[in-house]
């Protein structure tokens, strides 16, 4: 080999900053540990580009360093688990794995006699609507006689039921107020301020675990409203599982109102709560941690 | 970089091995600048940069043992690092080469001398050089680093022979070179 032509041809000055393909990547590789001068050559580049890079440096928010010390101080634990970037965990598993798809292992001419039922089911379905829809269009024009009458008895339904409401809500809130006061204060519940997980603020919520009653208390503070389409969602840690802990409600009338989540069966060691899509077919990649909490 | 540095390479490899956080700290006070210069300059956006940085920071933690001393320094292993996991950050955002062509625009106009914008810390008043490059021989090596286009998307977001963007590539890199020495 020409090494001196090898040298003079580019390959490195590419393969140092990263343009290579991975095949020629390794053959780059290969070489430069086969030949000194290469290997030379391939050094005072990695120094232009260090001195190249460092020209750009900038300083991190100051923030950045504790949230990384605690993750890695924390990273045999689960809550340092759930801590970290989904993809660098080691023995969580990932929030809301998707299922396991029967399609995929299905043999195939199950899958065709199933694509059948299904298409079946299907025409079966539209037949349904399209006589459904003919029926409505039948039965609209002797409806509308009694549409007046049916509107009344309803706007009068819901003054009354409104009036109802009023009065119970009264009572209702404050008899809430004053069991949720009891509740945080009560030694069997063990309340712990959330942490901001990266760039979200810390406290945004308080959490409570009741030891006998094994039902977890939410209070929100400054989650913000999420939008139509997403939810926050409750998690909690226990020996490496995730457990459902359910979904609270957040607007700005119910902010500092404890709220009465699901019972979970395990000691919780911590929580997550994440900002995920409704829909059941979002992937756990659009699960955003938003905060998290230890249990001592 | 401006600092007085207390440990060889050799003692960083060694104490992140031991698992040694003391070391870690160490490490981020002194290399964290860097690389996370080069995420703003992958991803620009600050917060997603600031996540890059603190995953790059834990993929060193957890894989220190696959760091090979004979493949090059610990900090060239670490830019590598940073620089793969914004790019990826970059690409599963779903940027497309529409996105790259915005930006190739946006730095045009950067680089014009007028426009020039001072984005960065200076440690070792290298920026200067970096700005004696030529506009084209700048962009391409941002595309190539920064942006991570593989020679065929950069071939055509700057609509020029695939065979030119190697010349150009090299003459680039040949020529930040001269500019380094020069200022070092």
């Amino acid at each position: 080999m020409d090494i001196n032509r090898y040298i003079s041809s580019g390959v490195l000055e590419s393969y140092v900053y990263g343009l290579l393909p991975d095949e020629e990547h390794s053959e780059v590789e290969a070489i430069v540990l086969q030949y000194p001068e290469v290997r030379q050559v391939v050094n005072n580049l990695q120094h232009q580009l260090e001195d190249f890079v460092t020209s750009y440096a900038v300083t991190p928010p100051p923030s950045l360093k504790k949230q990384l010390l605690d993750m890695i101080h924390n990273e045999s634990t689960p809550e340092g688990e759930a801590l970290l970037p989904e993809e660098l965990r080691l023995n969580l598993p990932p929030v809301m794995a998707p299922a396991p798809s029967t399609l995929a292992t299905m043999p195939i001419s199950k899958k065709k006699n199933k694509d059948q039922i299904w298409k079946m089911m299907a025409a079966a379905i539209l037949l349904i609507l399209a006589i459904s829809v003919g029926l409505n269009l039948f039965f609209f024009k002797d409806s509308s006689d009694y549409k007046g009458k049916y509107q009344r008895l309803i706007a009068a339904q819901q003054k009354i039921d409104a009036d109802k409401s009023q009065q119970s809500n009264q009572t209702a809130s404050f008899r809430e107020n004053e069991s949720d006061e009891t509740l945080l204060h009560d030694p069997a519940v063990i309340w712990v301020k959330t942490s901001g997980y990266g760039r979200h603020e810390s406290g945004a919520a308080s959490l409570g675990w009741d030891k006998n009653s094994r039902e977890i208390y939410f209070i929100n503070w400054q989650l913000p409203t999420p939008p139509d389409n997403k939810q926050f969602h409750i998690w909690s840690v226990t020996d490496h599982q995730l457990q459902d802990a359910g979904m609270p409600e957040i607007s700005k009338f119910n902010t500092g109102k404890l709220q009465h989540m699901k019972r979970v069966i395990e000691n919780p060691k911590g929580f997550v709560i994440t900002l995920e899509p409704k829909s059941d077919a979002a992937s756990p990649n659009d699960a955003e941690i938003f905060q998290t909490a230890k249990f001592k | 970089m401006g600092a007085t540095f207390t440990y060889t390479e050799a003692e960083l490899v060694q104490g992140l091995k031991a698992r040694d956080e003391k070391i870690f700290s160490y490490l981020y006070d002194h290399y964290s600048p860097a690389l996370y210069g080069v995420a703003l300059k992958v991803i620009t956006d600050e917060t997603t940069a600031g996540d890059v940085l603190q995953e790059v920071f834990v993929k060193i933690w957890r894989s220190i043992d696959k760091y090979d001393a004979s493949k090059g320094r610990l900090f060239t292993w670490m830019l590598n690092i940073a620089r793969n996991t914004a790019i990826d950050s970059l690409r599963s955002k779903a940027y497309k080469l529409e996105q790259k062509i915005t930006d190739v625009n946006n730095h045009a106009l950067m680089y014009e001398p007028q426009m020039a914008v001072h984005l960065q810390v200076d440690h070792l008043g290298l920026s200067k050089a970096v700005e004696l490059l030529q506009k084209e021989q700048r962009i391409i090596i941002d595309l190539a680093y920064f942006k991570g286009c593989t020679q065929e998307e950069i071939a055509k977001v700057l609509d020029i022979p695939l065979g030119t963007v190697k010349t150009r590539m090299r003459n680039a890199i040949m020529q930040l070179r001269g500019l380094l020495k020069q200022q070092l």
